[in-house]
């Protein structure tokens, strides 16, 4: 095989001004990023594109104009070579219910070009990974919806993809069934080697599974970093005090403390900006003068949902926040 | 079966496959043999045999019975059964058994991946949407064929075991088999094709069943009541729309002989007027097909 199972280029993914118009809809506008190989968060809200671009990824929609390349491959003209190498879980319910899981995973198989004795054993190795036993011989019909899902998996590492895209997985699960699908997937990336792209709506997912991130809003690119990144800490230190939160918050501007708004009422913290130094000692010698009974004190670390609001900078959280 | 290197029994690790992947013929190969089973119920529940089971049954009952009447009737030293079917009369009665086939089948055909969302699955794979569309065809195609020639393969081999001059015999069914084969693949694609594209706009099950019923059905109605109607030369024409009637005059084309179909006879067109109707049909739904998939949501 001289193309794709050669090894994965890198980046995987080259996404270059990429914009998709459906009449009235821009789902994608001029979107550019780099994807490498690894397990990367597809994030944004409902309607921000990720399906959109899952399947330009796919082949499955042209684009309006830009470039994509996958693996070296240009989904829209390459799509059947493509698609040998890459393994796809719909965001939707996608089974038909008349047919037994082995039954269907085995012609997936073929459909991605294993010969079809290939297909039939690793349709019974891949089953078993995902977890699914004698259930595997009897109608879909009659499977919930956790054993759905994990049918549908199976179906995308049947041909043993280099790259496995999953829309929404946890879809209809309950937290359960949530919590197993997504070790499945952190297995299948990590263990198996298959490089993913999981777009997710839910930023705790993101956050256990991912090691990157891609962050996009209305079709644009919001961010792509490494998850780390997006967690780094802030420059904020928040202070909570059992009582006496005013008192503490005019103590600490007095000695010349950055304060910053946005905290009071029921709220018992005070935030202060760190502008690069690190005032702990006053803090500590504020609250002890004021005897103010202390309760912590805590470096703050930015979460993936300041990504998705307006009033929480990405890079320097230095200036005032309001909640 | 061989167990992983450190793993329990129960746990064999996953293995990569550096093996060859092939390509669309794979592909577009698997989905007609999924579909010719789909057709014939294999693979599914009890249920789902039944009507194909019939469809292929009765047809084939029908052309021993033949066989059977012969022999009797040649025990006696009667030859000419003028009103027992041959060859050419077979393809008007089988044609009502492949019109149930399809009506029953291409909903499930296509309708079925459809209403189930699961072409999102097939279209991300290494095939394309033609190669869907025209291996289901393809499929729909292959099972008519079977349900076609079942019978004349019954009355030939009746024919041959039954005569004192096999070679004589085998001679006359050989002459045969070029009609047969030309009017039951002709008939075969034009019948699937409609079916499948009213199957491809119809997602409801049970509404695409009644739609090819109607397409096969109503069509005849008018055209018969038209042509009885004598409203000049050109209503005649409306038998065009009448697919059984078509076909009839493509079969009558094929054996050489006059059209079974009542209506067509009645218009006085030439039968070739309906090989070349037959041909526009095959062809016309087949495209229409194609365009249907080309553009479908997936």
């Amino acid at each position: 095989m001289p193309e794709a199972a050669a090894g994965i280029p890198v980046p995987l993914i080259r996404v270059e001004a990429l914009t998709k118009r459906f009449p009235g809809v821009v789902a994608l506008d001029e979107l550019t990023v780099d994807v490498a190989p690894g397990i990367v968060g597809l994030v944004g809200a409902n309607g921000a594109g990720k399906s959109t671009l899952i399947k330009i990824l796919l082949g499955l929609l042209a684009p309006t104009s830009g470039r994509v390349e996958v693996m070296g491959y240009d989904p829209t003209t390459q799509g059947t070579r493509l698609r040998r190498y890459v393994g796809y879980m719909p965001e939707h319910p996608a089974l038909p219910p008349d047919v037994s899981a082995t039954e269907f995973v085995a012609q997936a198989g073929r459909l991605s070009g294993l010969p079809t004795k290939v297909a039939r054993e690793r349709t019974a190795d891949v089953l078993r990974h995902v977890g699914l036993a004698e259930e595997r011989y009897r109608p879909i019909a009659g499977y919930s919806t956790g054993m759905r899902q994990r049918v549908q998996l199976a179906q995308a590492i049947v041909h043993d993809p280099r790259l496995l895209l999953l829309d929404e997985p946890t879809n209809g699960l309950d937290p359960a069934g949530r919590d197993e699908m997504l070790g499945l997937i952190r297995r299948t990336g990590t263990e198996f080697g298959i490089a993913i792209v999981l777009a997710s709506h839910l930023l705790g997912e993101i956050e256990a599974v991912c090691d990157h991130l891609v962050a996009i809003d209305g079709g644009h690119l919001l961010r792509a970093a490494p998850m780390a990144a997006f967690t780094a800490e802030t420059g904020i230190l928040t202070v909570e005090v059992e009582e006496g939160r005013d008192t503490l918050a005019a103590g600490l501007a007095d000695r010349g403390l950055r304060v910053l708004e946005g905290s009071g009422g029921a709220d018992r913290t005070v935030r202060i900006a760190l502008d690069g130094g690190a005032p702990f000692d006053i803090v500590r010698d504020t609250v002890a003068d004021l005897g103010l009974p202390l309760v912590r004190m805590e470096h703050g670390r930015h979460s993936l949902e300041d990504l998705f609001r307006d009033d929480v900078p990405a890079a320097s959280a230095t200036t005032g926040a309001s909640a | 079966m061989s167990a992983g290197p450190s793993g329990s029994i129960y746990d064999i690790g996953y293995r990569g496959y550096d093996g060859p992947r092939l390509g669309r013929r794979h592909a577009f190969a698997t989905l007609f043999t999924g579909g010719l089973r789909a057709t014939f119920g294999l693979g599914r529940s009890a249920r789902a045999k039944i009507v194909p089971a019939f469809c292929i049954v009765v047809p084939a009952v029908t052309a021993l019975i033949i066989v059977a009447l012969r022999t009797f009737a040649s025990r006696f030293g009667i030859t000419d059964l003028g009103v027992i079917p041959g060859h050419a009369e077979m393809a008007s009665s089988v044609g009502v058994f492949a019109t149930i086939l399809v009506a029953v089948q291409a909903p499930e055909l296509l309708g079925r991946d459809v209403r189930y969302r699961v072409l999102s699955l097939y279209f991300s794979r290494a095939l394309l949407r033609v190669d869907y569309a025209l291996a289901k065809l393809a499929a729909l195609c292959a099972a008519l064929l079977i349900l076609f020639l079942v019978p004349h393969i019954i009355l030939t081999v009746g024919a041959v075991l039954l005569t004192t001059d096999v070679v004589d015999a085998l001679g006359h069914e050989a002459g045969a088999w070029l009609a047969i084969l030309g009017s039951a693949v002709l008939a075969a694609v034009a019948t699937s094709g409609v079916a499948l594209v009213a199957a491809a706009f119809v997602a409801r099950r049970a509404y695409a069943t009644v739609t090819i019923f109607g397409l096969f059905i109503v069509p005849g109605i008018i055209a018969a009541v038209v042509v009885a109607l004598d409203l000049g030369e050109a209503s005649r024409y409306v038998v065009l729309l009448d697919i059984g009637a078509v076909l009839d005059a493509a079969n009558a084309w094929f054996f050489g002989v006059d059209p079974s179909s009542g209506t067509w006879a009645a218009t006085g067109l030439p039968v070739s007027l309906g090989l070349v109707a037959s041909i526009v049909i095959a062809i016309g739904s087949g495209t229409i097909l194609v365009q249907r998939y080309r553009t479908i949501a997936a």
